[in-house]
């Protein structure tokens, strides 16, 4: 018996191993390879999507359900956690709201348009807010892997600010990333915890 | 608050206030998961604790009679599912239970 039981990086692991299916990697970086292609072929139109946010969290739900679920079980978590995972949510839900109502001043001004979009430093700030919102996700998660991909992320940004040849460089690169990186921990994690058989146990 | 009694030559807890149930290894890691967790199913559990399933069961059922845990039954995407959960007196349990340890060996050194 270890009678300095840390219970909060018990909770800690219990988190973190119920998200090392991949699974948050893998939608997040789905969705935002398609932002980026969205931003490159209809710029007109990357602001509206909003609604992509409901799509992104039933998809998550249902992907969860169908992988995690039967292999890990079911948990629900304290409401301390539940809290943290409210305010990545907010955050997202903040930065989208925001990117909305500066697309819709680009199309009513266009030269605001023109001031905000086609400038090198706008890509630099977006790469340090992109940066700290994955580094805000990798605390508030603990899924330390977040810190990387937000290190990714501004380091193309830098890269775009000094030698401007796709300005949708650092979302596609840590898109893909994530993607892959997600597709590897989601093997591993099928293969580390195969579908229970037999169902639950029932204490008679 | 309920105080443990203390041996009149040493601090440490007379062995007979140690709640016996929660002391056993198996036990101990199972309701260190309920209490910082708000519930759980058997399979979690299992994976978290490494314990086998007759294991795991055979451990929850002494919880269960002792009034720490209760079994909740609950329909997750349509599919009945059996949930854990520390009671209150569970909850007190395995706080006075940590404030024993933890005064047990309070001022030792590391070594």
């Amino acid at each position: 018996m270890n009678e300095h039981t840390d219970l909060k990086a018990l909770e800690r692991k219990a988190f973190t191993s119920y998200h090392q299916d991949g699974l948050i990697d893998i939608i997040v970086g789905s969705a935002l390879f398609s932002l980026a292609l969205m931003i490159w072929f209809f710029p007109g139109f990357w602001y509206f999507i909003v609604g992509g946010l409901v799509a992104l969290t039933s998809t998550y739900t249902a992907a969860k359900k169908s992988v995690t679920v039967p292999r890990m079980g079911y948990v629900e978590f304290s409401p301390e956690r539940k809290q943290k995972i409210i305010y990545i949510f907010l955050a997202f839900v903040v930065i989208l709201v925001f990117g909305n109502i500066l697309g819709i001043l680009a199309m009513l001004f266009p030269p605001l348009g023109i001031l905000i979009f086609e400038s090198q430093i706008t890509i630099l700030i977006m790469g340090v807010i992109g940066g700290f919102l994955f580094a805000l996700i990798g605390y508030i998660s603990d899924l330390r892997r977040f810190y990387i991909y937000g290190t990714i992320f501004l380091a193309s940004a830098v890269f775009i600010f000094f030698t401007p040849i796709l300005v949708i460089l650092p979302l596609l690169v840590v898109s893909i990333i994530m993607i892959m990186y997600g597709a590897i921990l989601l093997y591993q994690f099928t293969q580390l915890y195969p579908k229970e058989s037999g169902g639950e146990v029932e204490v008679v | 608050m309920e105080r443990w009694r203390l041996s009149e030559e040493t601090r440490f807890p007379l062995i007979d206030t140690i709640d016996r149930v929660i002391h056993e290894p198996a036990r101990l890691i199972i309701m260190s998961h309920l209490f910082v967790l708000e519930k759980a199913d058997y399979l979690f559990l299992k994976q978290q604790t490494g314990l086998t399933w007759g294991n795991l069961s055979s451990h929850i059922t002494k919880l269960e009679n002792a009034g720490f845990v209760e079994i909740i039954k609950k329909f997750i995407d349509r599919k009945p599912h059996s949930l854990l959960q520390l009671t209150d007196k569970g909850r007190k349990a395995f706080e006075k239970y940590q404030r024993q340890m933890r005064h047990m060996f309070e001022g030792l050194d590391e070594k």
